[in-house]
């Protein structure tokens, strides 16, 4: 065979070993492309050979696919997937009982407890030891003992400094409030009790205190026991008590402590800040 | 009554909850995907397993199935052979892909390789035996390939899309493929005359 057909030949060899496989399985090709395969196979030995290799495989994978045909999963596999897919279609049920999400672990109610508890602790301890120990003890007045008229504040429009209460003059018995100076000019408060023998108030150690202004008209009448009670109210109200105001702080309200008595009277005030 | 109905007419009546479409589109391609995950592990355990998972991925909507990108069968495959793949992993039976012709790195149980005897000899029965273990014994990529266009009849476009590959690719690992099951099948010698035969016509 002369070279150039040699060569064509080779070329052709190689160009249907692309296409083998397509003609061995029957698929769609271009006619003209199977007809010159076809042809070629029909010269070339070797190529015949491949083919006819091809077409017993395709045959063998055939007969082996057709053998399984009735191969399938399971029953139990179609029944298991029915059974899921109905769980996932099917509507939600609507309980009474609340979710997951919103359902609260127990540990997780006896801590906010917990909690509540001590906050509310918390707060009242802390109410406590704000307020000043007002409970007010009275002891019995002896009957010898006359009462000793508490030594009054001067009126606003008397302003005049005095000195420090004679609190050693306080008999037993009685309540003796030391009126001191006007609420202009506090001065902040040591724990030096106000009130002696028997009954002793303090002021908070945040707080500073005016002294006591008697609100009777005239000289007081002694106290035998009485309640300090905490208040707290506008500016404006010190002036129905007769006392200055202090027009620049405008509305702020004011905290005062009320020396009341057993009459319900409100006998004497003090400012707290 | 869904018999007339496409898969992707199925495809959208199971999405809208309808139990009937999704019994129809099982039964129509359960022992499709059931065979060729059978044929890829060689345990049937493992393609029932598959078949459910397949299934479970339609029913929950985990898949995204585009119908402009191929058919839904090709869709199917591809959950399929994903599926396989995973549990080779967990099982370490997966050889690592090797895209080499070379096939001195294959390697074959003794008991899998075939002894030479031309198909024309054999019963139908005995055919059909030595081609299965012929086809177990291929490498992943190569058998994958065979059981989507030989034995599922995809379209190389379709093997494509299962596959995640090019069809170039699909078409070259078939070409090899066969050209393994070929000489495994014992039609190498006949091969060889054959090739003696042409050569006398060049010399």
């Amino acid at each position: 065979m002369p070279c150039n057909a040699l060569f064509e030949m080779l070329m052709r060899c190689q160009e249907f070993a692309q296409i083998v496989i397509e003609l061995a399985r029957g698929q769609m090709m271009d006619a003209a492309q199977r007809a010159q395969g076809l042809a070629h196979a029909e010269e070339c030995v070797s190529c015949a050979a491949r083919l006819s290799d091809e077409y017993a495989l395709t045959a063998g994978l055939g007969a082996l696919a057709a053998s399984e045909i009735k191969l399938s999963a399971s029953v139990n596999t179609e029944a298991a997937l029915l059974t899921a897919f109905r769980q996932k279609t099917a509507p939600p049920l609507i309980t009474s009982q609340p979710s997951a999400s919103r359902r609260w672990p127990r540990w997780a109610w006896a801590a906010a407890a917990a909690i509540l508890l001590a906050l509310s602790f918390i707060a009242l301890s802390t109410r406590l030891d704000r307020t000043p120990p007002i409970n007010v003890v009275v002891l019995p007045t002896p009957v010898s003992t006359p009462p000793v008229a508490p030594r009054v504040a001067p009126s606003p429009d008397q302003l005049e400094t005095r000195d420090e209460a004679s609190a050693s003059q306080a008999q037993q018995g009685t309540l003796q409030v030391s009126y001191r100076r006007p609420v202009n000019q506090n001065k902040q408060r040591s724990k030096q009790p106000l009130i002696r023998d028997g009954l002793t108030v303090y002021a908070g150690d945040n707080e500073v205190t005016s002294d006591f202004f008697s609100l009777i008209y005239g000289a007081p009448s002694p106290l035998e026991s009485g309640q300090l009670i905490r208040v707290q109210m506008p500016r404006a109200a010190l002036a129905a008590y007769g006392l200055p105001v202090n027009l620049t702080r405008g509305d702020a309200p004011l905290k005062a402590d009320l020396l009341v008595g057993e009459d319900g009277q409100a006998h004497a005030i003090r400012l707290v800040r | 009554m869904h018999a007339n109905l496409s898969d992707d007419e199925l495809w959208r009546l199971l999405r809208a909850g309808d139990e009937s479409a999704f019994v129809a589109l099982y039964r129509r391609r359960q022992s499709g995907i059931y065979r060729f995950a059978l044929r890829m592990s060689g345990s049937e355990s493992t393609a029932e397993d598959v078949v459910q998972e397949v299934f479970m991925i339609l029913m929950r909507g985990d898949g995204h199935y585009d119908a402009t990108r191929g058919s839904f069968s090709a869709y199917l495959f591809g959950i399929a052979r994903n599926q396989v793949l995973r549990r080779f992993e967990k099982d370490r039976f997966l050889a690592p892909l090797n895209e080499s012709d070379d096939e001195t790195e294959v390697a074959l149980h003794p008991s899998l390789i075939a002894h030479y005897d031309p198909l024309g000899d054999l019963t139908r029965q005995e055919t059909i035996e030595m081609v299965r273990q012929a086809v177990q014994a291929l490498p992943l990529h190569y058998r994958e390939v065979v059981l989507l266009c030989d034995l599922q009849e995809l379209s190389y476009a379709e093997a494509a899309i299962a596959l995640g590959c090019a069809v170039g690719t699909v078409r070259s690992r078939l070409h090899r493929a066969r050209a393994l099951l070929v000489e495994r099948l014992g039609a190498q010698q006949l091969a060889l005359e054959r090739r003696a035969d042409a050569l006398q016509c060049f010399v």
